[in-house]
């Protein structure tokens, strides 16, 4: 069974490469890429939805300890994905 | 006196969660809950923090009502239903000036983490949450709190910096009006569409980086994570209550930072630079005081074109609530300053353009009301408005005197001034137009279409000679 954390997958959130590029990008549209080949598009979120992205970034903005707790969630993402790869494949 | 529940009639706003809904029954503002949210609601009402702020006059007084009062809803009976204080006159987020948005945005963050010390949350964080009696925001939305689950951030945030932050930032770093941004978008700016105006150096303005940038990119990495997932992955990472309540006084503070001083405008000075004689302005306050005594006490009175608050304020002493609405949010950013200062909760100070009034927002455009639909004033205040909309709008003179009918209740009062074409003000606009443009910008014209109107009860002319103040009874 391929798990929904698999899904969800750890992209370029967790190298170095991200961060700069996420806080330097002159342009939203410049300069950020998903590896993915996707194009940023202006996501319409439903009422009461927190918005996945909005949850994460929230870890980040409250101070040296939410970004303790953002690093661990993204390396459980990582140590997550390697984990399941074997169990997927076979 | 027993109210069918056939007479209540849904509010258009508020149908978004469908775990409450709000009715209108007569007078009454009324809110039926579903068996989920009448537990919130009676655990909340346990609470230490929620009677505090309903005392303290920061979240609207609130008690439990008849259930048979509210239509049920399709699947079953409301399983509590509440009654709301009534506010005096509904306004939206884009009517609002700069430190308006911001006080209400303070009041929505001090209440959260009022009800986080308490194990609450609220589960949006929408300025539609906040209302205003007079100069002093209230928040009105009950059906938000729900008891705080540990390990999980705000619902709220996303919504928050929609409607509330990025409007806030676009004005205190860019110098930009935020209402048109508000008024186009009922559910407020995406970050996307505002990280564009927010390159270079101005990525360093403070809170653009995380709350703009980061916030929008990781809204586009994670746009496929499903939020349950990730609440669960924070979660397990050690997210805690304690990091929620940094994070609430991180925004608090950033919001308390993001000033803007309005630069003085052509209308902050208006009241000084337009030329009343103190026997005209002295005569102009007579009329004003005696027209809004000569019938019953009213209980809304609409000033339009309120400039510094003058009339609203004279107004204010013989009327339940005054609405004073001015086109400048630099000038009604001061009012409101003013007001706010003197602890003022009969004077709602609002940013609108008489000749551009708030239309219909949101589903099918009845979500929001339009100005038009919540203005029924007992009197209408137009002093020195009718040569703007007339010359400087170029809107005929009938339109003007149907609008202001339309805005005045069936047997209300129209307080209106006309300023003569010979006076040096409409000289002014009239030079900018060509020449025989507004034949029937006459003194007589005028008090011919508001006769046919209204019955004119009084007028006077004042002692320059140039312009005339009438009361006109309209309809009814």
């Amino acid at each position: 069974m391929s798990g929904t954390a698999t899904t969800i997958s750890v992209r370029w959130q967790t190298s170095p490469a991200f961060w700069v590029k996420s806080l330097t990008a002159a342009r939203p549209d410049a300069g950020v890429e998903t590896g993915e080949g996707k194009e940023r598009s202006v996501i319409h979120l439903a009422y009461l939805d927190a918005g996945s992205g909005s949850l994460i970034v929230q870890a980040v903005v409250g101070g040296v300890a939410g970004v303790a707790v953002a690093a661990k969630l993204y390396w459980r993402r990582l140590v997550d994905r390697f984990r399941r790869q074997p169990t997927d494949q076979r | 006196m027993a109210i069918s529940p056939a007479a209540a009639r849904p509010e258009p706003a508020s149908f978004r969660d469908p775990a409450n809904r709000v009715f209108h029954v007569g007078d009454e503002v009324l809110r039926g809950l579903d068996t989920r949210a009448a537990e919130h609601w009676r655990a909340l009402r346990d609470t230490a923090f929620f009677p505090a702020l309903v005392a303290a006059g920061k979240v609207c007084a609130t008690e439990d009502a008849p259930p048979a009062l509210v239509p049920a809803n399709a699947r079953d009976p409301w399983a509590a239903v509440l009654r709301h204080e009534r506010i005096p006159f509904v306004s939206h987020p884009y009517e609002w000036s700069f430190t308006m948005l911001r006080d209400a945005a303070l009041l929505h963050l001090e209440i959260l983490r009022a009800a986080l010390a308490d194990g609450f949350t609220t589960k949006d964080g929408s300025a539609y949450n906040l209302q205003w009696r007079g100069a002093e925001a209230v928040f009105i939305d009950i059906g938000s709190f729900e008891p705080v689950r540990d390990g999980e951030p705000w619902a709220g945030y996303r919504q928050f910096c929609q409607t509330v932050l990025y409007p806030l930032l676009l004005t205190a770093h860019l110098g930009v009006d935020f209402q048109p941004w508000l008024r186009a978008r009922v559910d407020g700016i995406e970050a996307e569409q505002l990280r564009p105006f927010f390159g270079g150096a101005r990525r360093l303005r403070p809170g653009v980086l995380t709350h703009l940038h980061l916030h929008g990119a990781m809204q586009q990495r994670n746009a496929e994570a499903s939020t349950s997932d990730v609440r669960a992955q924070l979660r397990a990472a050690g997210y805690s209550r304690e990091l929620l309540l940094a994070t609430v006084r991180g925004i608090e503070k950033l919001v308390r930072r993001l000033d803007r001083r309005p630069a003085g405008s052509h209308w902050s000075d208006y009241q000084r630079t337009c030329g009343y004689s103190a026997q005209d302005r002295a005569a102009k306050e007579q009329f004003v005081s005696a027209a809004l005594t000569a019938g019953a006490r009213p209980r809304l009175v609409l000033d339009l074109g309120a400039n510094d608050g003058r009339y609203a304020r004279l107004a204010a002493g013989h009327a339940e609530y005054v609405v004073a609405v001015e086109q400048d949010p630099a000038v009604v950013d001061e009012l409101y300053r003013t007001l706010r200062a003197e602890g003022h909760r009969r004077i709602l100070p609002l940013v609108l353009d008489l000749a551009d009034p708030s239309p219909g927002g949101g589903w099918r455009g009845v979500e929001r009301a339009g100005f038009a639909e919540r203005a029924s004033a007992d009197a209408v205040l137009a002093l020195a408005v009718v040569h703007h909309l007339a010359i400087g709008r170029n809107v005929p003179l009938p339109e003007v005197i149907d609008w202001l009918a339309g805005l005045t209740a069936p047997g209300g009062a129209v307080v209106v001034e006309f300023v003569h074409p010979e006076d040096p003000m409409a000289r002014r606009l009239l030079a900018n137009k060509p020449d025989g443009l507004f034949p029937d910008y006459r003194r007589d014209t005028f008090e011919r279409l508001l006769a046919a109107r209204g019955r004119i009860a009084e007028r006077l002319e004042l002692p320059s000679g140039t312009r005339t103040l009438y009361r006109a009874v309209m309809g009814g």
